[in-house]
């Protein structure tokens, strides 16, 4: 194990200064939740991405501010049980000018362990655009919720959160890849509201290419009406 | 300047009416800890053990508790501020039971709609010196044994995540709800 996490660290550096792009950047984001009744919950999303340093083949970091998108989502997710959630939702994506729609499905599981929070979420999404065919993804993110200050998270307490995702993403029969993997510190106010602040890494483009990495500072806000 | 206005009035009133309930957990070292709680801890447990002591608050009602791993279970021990013994409370599987104690709960939990077992923990009261002899592996009289378990059932047309205290015989003494945090960092 100790081996290839060697190999894992001396190969990143390798692939960050070879011929790849390199993008930092910003990605805040605003939720808001709100319960419908026991089992059916409302949540919407503000997030927007802006670009702020980029390096493309073997050139330095230069600072190359670019405004990428905003998109507004909403889901509608269904409790089956305490645990477990299903919901699917809708995505607009507003960017150079144009708007992009995507639909997605998701099933959500909570897991409850003695000093940590597990979160599973399948999700698949698919992408509409006026001139091709419709991109197809399917996700799987694993999060885990840390409270720093005792066992479990109370109101005005710190907390870590960490999560890993895996996407598999297709269009007009050419499949992708794109692995995430993202580091928060958050405040837990009260029930109605937390904050989050981390850096999020993303890596695709690197089956067929030498690959795209993007390293964005996330800021979350979460409001739950 | 007036939608600003009236987004910080919203997000300042989100602040200040947050209602959550009263149960709070905050680490403490040990020497925060009334001396007959650890004096109490020292003899029940072999002083190699780890204890990681909290100070809770619940509903109103302060106490200190002290968390350690010994022989493969998880321990918890409650002390009332001043370090009286409470309680202690082992986390266990079904399975370890004693075979009518299983039998039961099991009959109790059949006659509960979409039940699903998530943890369970032997709650034993009792003075000091017989909890003491009890975690020795001596049965002793004088030690109240009940159960207090996590679990998801149907009740009254909801299915939500309980907490019950039952007897060994089965008999679900109380229960209530419990208000699992929102999840939306997690499955949003």
């Amino acid at each position: 194990m100790h081996r290839y996490l060697v190999i894992a660290l001396i190969c990143i550096p390798a692939i960050l200064t070879g011929q790849s792009q390199v993008s930092l950047g910003f990605l805040p984001k605003l939720s808001l939740s709100h319960a419908l009744s026991d089992n059916w919950k409302l949540s919407g999303k503000v997030e927007s991405m802006q670009v702020g340093w980029r390096r493309n083949g073997n050139g330095d970091l230069q600072v190359d501010y670019d405004y990428i998108r905003t998109d507004i989502e909403a889901v509608a997710t269904y409790r089956l049980t305490p645990f477990w959630s299903v919901g699917c939702g809708y995505v607009a994506r507003f960017s150079d000018g144009s708007i992009v729609h995507r639909s997605l499905q998701q099933i959500a599981v909570i897991q409850r362990l003695a000093a940590m929070r597990l979160g599973h979420r399948l999700k698949t999404d698919q992408t509409y655009s006026e001139d091709g065919d419709t991109q197809f993804r399917f996700r799987y993110r694993l999060s885990a919720e840390i409270p720093l200050q005792g066992q479990t998270l109370n109101p005005g307490e710190w907390y870590v959160l960490g999560s890993a995702e895996q996407l598999a993403e297709g269009q007009s029969g050419i499949w992708d890849w794109e692995q995430r993997l993202a580091g928060s510190m958050g405040r837990y106010f009260s029930r109605q509201q937390k904050a989050e602040v981390g850096l999020e890494y993303r890596l695709d483009r690197f089956v067929n290419n030498p690959g795209r990495h993007r390293v964005w500072l996330s800021l979350g806000y979460y409001v739950n009406l | 300047m007036r939608y600003s206005a009236i987004f910080i009035t919203i997000f300042l009133s989100l602040h200040l009416s947050a209602q959550d309930k009263v149960e709070r957990e905050d680490r403490v070292s040990p020497d925060q800890v009334p001396a007959p709680a650890r004096s109490w801890m020292q003899d029940a447990f072999d002083k190699t053990g780890k204890v990681k002591w909290y100070f809770e608050r619940t509903s109103g009602k302060e106490s200190f508790e002290a968390k350690l791993k010994y022989r493969g279970a998880h321990y918890s021990v409650e002390f009332s501020v001043s370090g009286d013994l409470e309680d202690v409370e082992i986390e266990r599987d079904l399975d370890e039971l004693p075979l009518e104690h299983r039998r039961a709960l099991r009959e109790r939990f059949a006659s509960l709609d979409k039940f699903s077992l998530q943890r369970l923990q032997e709650q034993r009261t009792g003075s000091p010196e017989d909890l003491q002899a009890s975690l020795a592996g001596n049965d002793v009289d004088g030690i109240v044994t009940l159960y207090e378990i996590e679990f998801v059932a149907d009740i009254e047309g909801e299915i939500a995540l309980w907490e019950g205290t039952f007897t060994p015989d089965g008999e679900l003494l109380n229960y209530r709800k419990i208000i699992l945090r929102p999840t939306d960092n997690l499955g949003f």
